[in-house]
């Protein structure tokens, strides 16, 4: 499992996961690249002191040759760290030279193999010849100070000096054995790695990351804008019935995608147009025979057959009617319209008994449908004096919704039934008896009117007993 | 209703609604013309009587409202439709045409007669259609359509008001000025189904008072009449 505080930077959208894991590759691989290129620097700058060391003792060896100074004059190589001519001085390297009885051993120095492998070759190319030749890498400070001072010094009188005057760490140190026994200890210094290209390595990275980063987020705003604006249109294509056709953009991919919905889109359209033409047709080809029979039944004499004949009519009716509201809901002729809720809820309250509603001292107004609200508020209020003895009502507003809260006191139902209650054709009853009347839509109406309104129908159970039906609008 | 069989026309282009149905008027004492479509009930109209028509709205070739308009322009016979949509807005459009009255399909027949009955007793005693029908009104910035039941509040939001509110409400306004007693109030607002008895009266007022009055306490449009009953005293419009 991916941990929580990872989780939670990790964005949820298309743009900044895109944008989040190219940053990411980019700042890894950078990463690799700068330690690659230090190294790099570091083995060169090794290298380089190297080859300044191995040349300044094959050059000091020739130079003893030529003056004829014999090797065993030892005095002579403790002066040997300077040049001998001073014209030449300022190209001289930090490299200091001693004549010792043995190698210079330290601890901790470590053979550079290559390293010695070229010195040996190219130092046996001159006429003395030096035997055990061997380069090693050190830390400065171990050196002997015979062979660690005057190269630091000249480091320090600014010659050598790096931009920002780091010390040297690091010393490449050579010995070899002379003919005459003595050994030959040679130090040079190797050049710090440098700030300066700490910072244009830096300055490089920022340079990558804008002309990548930049390209990118425009790319993935292609992408994901047509994409933003697809998911906004299918949530209104389920809401209202109305086509509103998107304009493609984006990659092709996208394109595709949106072209496809737009095709899919007006087929559903055209499938709901038709289904609305067959169902309006339905309840007028289904009223006219029910009208017909409703007409005909008069003529029963039994009074109280006659009775239960037009009561099933009317339960016909009712039925027909609910389905086709339902049906209908997206394509109600009525217009929206500012109305006062709280007037609207008292209204349909005298309609009904027994209602308790406390009449609010405010005014709640939203824009919606009247007809339909009222269609809702009536079946809940129905339902609640039906199954709960009574109904009261509140009317509150609650973040941008207003809230009609109308509470019972029956028995409620069952936390794991509530869902349920919202199907077509679902009672509460478990008979599905008609003696309580309706059509088994009424809270599938009230519910779907609720969310056409932008708000929803939700049932709870009261602690204190009964149900309460929590309906809302979008103010 | 002078005559003692009222001449009845039927228009319905359903056989087996028109032909039950007339069989069941002409049993409850009218006379019955029926016909099948909208171009056959012009010409009855011209050559009959005819003391009120019964319009069945969706029929093919003219429909039933526009038949219902020309009557009405005509100043014909009084038209109760039958409708097969329940949408109030359908019966709305059917009222502000020029309808008198409406049933919604599947009728009882009994409701029909007795909805037929009371149109002809008010065209009878003279009562102008009008006194009843598509009457706007305005006050104080208020509006009030009394074929629509709508009533709006100077920003133009809807305030609805129940049908005993309703009829309350129209019958202070379209009396503006008259003292109404509460006899007179019951009288005038008794709907068709049965009106609030005395005590209701005041309840309603109170109930208007809250709704359109800035300070229901110390009302401007509604006032009362000490030992007389109500009175609304805003200037009223007639739109």
């Amino acid at each position: 499992m991916i941990p929580n505080r990872i989780v939670r930077f990790w964005p949820r959208n298309l743009y900044g996961q895109i944008l989040l894991v190219a940053a990411s590759a980019l700042l890894v691989a950078q990463m690799i690249n700068a330690t690659l290129l230090m190294i790099g620097v570091r083995n060169r700058a090794a290298s380089e002191t190297a080859a300044m060391v191995v040349s300044r003792v094959a050059n000091q060896i020739e130079r003893m040759e030529a003056e004829g100074t014999p090797i065993a004059q030892r005095d002579q190589w403790s002066k040997l760290g300077r040049p001998l001519k001073r014209g030449h001085q300022k190209r001289y390297s930090p490299v200091a030279i001693g004549l010792y009885n043995g190698p210079v051993i330290i601890e901790s120095a470590s053979e550079q193999h290559e390293l010695t492998e070229r010195a040996q070759e190219f130092l046996s190319q001159g006429d003395i010849a030096l035997t055990n030749v061997k380069i090693f890498s050190a830390p400065v400070h171990l050196l002997p100070a015979q062979l660690r001072e005057p190269p630091l010094r000249r480091w320090q009188a600014g010659r050598f000096r790096s931009p920002d005057h780091q010390k040297p760490k690091t010393a490449i140190l050579l010995s070899a054995r002379l003919p005459d026994g003595k050994w030959i200890n040679a130090a040079g210094l190797v050049r710090p790695f440098e700030n300066a290209s700490v910072i244009a390595l830096l300055l490089q990275t920022l340079t990558l990351f804008i002309a990548v980063m930049i390209p990118l987020a425009l790319v993935a705003r292609r992408i994901a804008n047509p994409l933003n604006q697809l998911t906004a249109s299918v949530q209104k294509f389920g809401l209202s019935n109305e086509i509103n056709e998107l304009p493609s953009a984006g990659p092709d991919d996208v394109r595709q995608l949106i072209e496809a919905f737009n095709a899919m889109q007006s087929r559903v359209s055209t499938l709901l147009g038709e289904k609305d033409v067959m169902l309006g047709a339905i309840g007028h080809d289904l009223k006219t025979p029910l009208a017909a029979l409703r007409v005909r039944i008069e003529s029963v004499e039994d009074e109280p057959e006659r009775e239960k004949m037009a009561s099933t009519i009317d339960e016909m009716v009712t039925i027909l009617d609910d389905i086709l509201t339902l049906a209908r809901l997206g394509k109600s002729g009525e217009t929206a319209q500012s109305v006062d809720l709280g007037a609207l809820v008292e209204a349909i309250a005298q309609e009904f008994d027994p209602v308790e509603y406390s009449v609010p001292d405010h005014r709640f107004i939203a824009t919606i449908r009247p007809v339909l609200v009222r269609r809702a508020l009536r079946n809940l209020i129905d339902n609640a004096i039906i199954y709960g003895k009574m109904a009261r009502i509140e009317i509150l507003e609650k973040a941008g919704f207003i809230e009609i809260i109308i509470s019972d006191q029956g028995s409620g139902i069952e936390a794991s039934l509530i869902e349920n209650m919202f199907e077509p054709f679902t009672r509460a009853e478990k008979s599905r008896s008609r003696s309580t009347g309706g059509s088994g839509l009424g809270l599938t109406i009230s519910r779907a009117i609720a969310r056409a309104h932008g708000g929803d129908l939700v049932l709870t159970n009261r602690e204190e007993g009964g149900l309460r039906a929590t309906f809302s609008v979008k103010k | 209703m002078n005559k003692s069989r009222p001449h009845l026309l039927l228009v319905d282009d359903e056989p087996s609604i028109r032909e039950p149905l007339g069989k069941y008027l002409e049993r409850q004492g009218f006379r019955i013309t029926d016909v099948a479509d909208a171009a056959t009930a012009r010409s009855a109209l011209l050559s009959y009587d005819i003391d009120l028509v019964l319009l069945d709205i969706m029929m093919p070739g003219e429909d039933g409202l526009s038949l219902c308009r020309h009557i009405s322009a005509t100043d014909g016979p009084p038209v109760i439709l039958l409708t097969a949509k329940s949408e109030e807005t359908d019966r709305i459009v059917g009222l502000e045409i020029g309808a008198d009255d409406y049933v919604v399909k599947p009728f009882s027949p009994r409701e029909l007669v007795a909805r037929v009955k009371v149109v002809l007793r008010r065209v009878s005693s003279g009562k102008p259609k009008s006194d009843r029908m598509g009457e706007r009104y305005s006050f104080a910035g208020w509006t009030l359509n009394s074929v629509q039941q709508t009533l709006h509040d100077p920003q133009g939001v809807l305030v609805p008001l129940s049908s005993g509110e309703h009829r309350m409400l129209e019958a202070l306004v379209s009396r503006a000025g008259q003292i109404l007693s509460r006899d007179h109030l019951l009288d005038l607002t008794r709907g068709r189904e049965g009106g609030p008895f005395d005590r209701a009266i005041d309840n309603q007022v109170s109930r208007l008072r809250r709704k359109i009055e800035a300070e229901p306490k110390d009302p401007q449009h509604i006032k009362t009449i000490w030992g007389g009953g109500y009175r609304f005293s805003t200037e009223v419009k007639r739109l």
